[in-house]
């Protein structure tokens, strides 16, 4: 057939389409339909013109504007590919440091870092109730040094580190920046993400460093730099969350069943 | 002869796994299926279980952990146990114990394992029938 691009009369056309359409594929009364979205949305055979509805503008856009539909970044993978970087972290610094060297000469293109539950709460690898949880599902980092033997051989300023850190995520991304620092790195270089997101986690919950980051934590002042402070002087992640939960408290989640 | 007693369950987070989804729905069946069921909350200590087993006077005690520190926490919980006297409890464990760990683990003490999968209904039957003499008397 010959398509007639005429708004009214291509509608026509594609219902006819289909209709041929239809009538040729296989007519299974049993089979799931696969033309299907893991949502169960029915997908059709073909979507032209007729089938867009609606403001363009407004529920489509361009890439790299809202609603940002078609992309969010401006050229997409045009000027740039995804970064794969593969959750990874066990045991010890050491362990981890070797498998992030592995990853990166494999061709991934940023770190991913999984922490130990410890870690992720805001206690150190000696504290009681570590107990059997050091280094299990992600690796132990307390202190600065940690971090230094983690990130051994591993340029700061040419890979992206994505941390799946919440409450502690403060003191984590202290120790990234003290550690470029310690290697001559300036803050501009460094890229990287945190999860940060206390609606998913418990709120976890210190030396004169500790106090004053307690002393900020009271305040309405930025905490960033009491917190990079007390981790150059090597307090640890469970010192300084401890001071923390000092202030804040700590969260005690619903026992309702 | 029906035991007309009504057993009592602590149902306990050891270690720092956050993940409750699962004890929380056991905590419900038992508790369904008539049984007076005490649920820790997270983040307990093997001293904090023991505590607790002792002052509720619990029939059954269930270790709910995925982390992977179950071999570390489980004998320190069994060994409390002991020393106060309470191993007739029945201890069972549930959560991510692999395959290779489960015999170990009930060659000192942890009745069963209940991983994931199980049967809510299972477990509750496993409970029933296997409650110690002295418990199921009381």
């Amino acid at each position: 057939m010959c398509v007639d691009d005429k708004p009214g009369n291509l509608a026509a056309a594609l219902r006819e389409w289909e209709a041929e359409v239809r009538k040729q594929l296989p007519q299974d009364p049993d089979a799931k339909n696969a033309a299907e979205t893991l949502s169960g949305m029915p997908v059709k055979e073909l979507y032209a013109p007729p089938d867009v509805s609606g403001d363009y503008a407004a529920s489509l856009g361009f890439p790299g504007s809202y609603p940002f539909t078609r992309g969010i970044q401006q050229t997409m993978y045009r000027s740039r590919f995804w970064t794969m970087r593969q959750y990874a972290g066990f045991g010890s610094a050491e362990d981890t440091n070797k498998r992030f060297r592995y990853l990166l000469e494999q061709g991934q293109t940023g770190l991913s870092l999984a922490f130990d539950l410890p870690t992720q709460i805001g206690y150190d690898s000696d504290d009681p109730l570590a107990l059997g949880e050091v280094g299990k599902v992600g690796v132990a980092i307390d202190s600065i040094r940690d971090m230094k033997i983690l990130f051994d051989q591993i340029p700061l300023d040419q890979i992206s580190t994505s941390m799946t850190i919440n409450s502690p995520a403060a003191v984590l991304i202290a120790m990234y920046v003290v550690l470029a620092e310690q290697n001559g790195i300036s803050l501009a270089k460094l890229r990287g993400t945190i999860q940060n997101d206390p609606l998913k986690e418990y709120i976890a919950r210190g030396t004169a460093a500790l106090d004053k980051v307690k002393q900020v934590a009271t305040s309405e002042a930025n905490l960033m730099p009491a917190i990079i402070d007390a981790v150059r002087v090597e307090a640890t992640v469970g010192e300084i969350c401890t001071a923390l939960r000092e202030v804040f408290g700590e969260y005690s989640g619903a026992n309702y069943y | 002869m029906e035991a007309k007693k009504v057993i009592r369950v602590l149902l306990a987070k050891p270690g720092l796994d956050g993940h409750d989804r699962g004890a929380k729905v056991i905590a419900r069946a038992l508790t369904e299926a008539g049984m007076e069921v005490i649920y820790t909350g997270l983040r307990q200590t093997p001293e904090m279980i023991v505590a607790a087993a002792e002052q509720e006077d619990v029939d059954v005690l269930m270790l709910s952990i995925l982390s992977g520190a179950h071999n570390a926490i489980f004998p320190r919980v069994l060994e409390g146990l002991k020393n106060k006297g309470l191993d007739d409890i029945l201890v069972l464990g549930g959560g991510i114990i692999p395959e290779a760990d489960i015999a170990p683990l009930k060659a000192i003490g942890i009745r069963e394992i209940f991983g994931p999968g199980t049967e809510t209904g299972e477990i509750i039957a496993y409970v029933k029938a296997n409650l110690s003499a002295q418990r199921r008397g009381r």
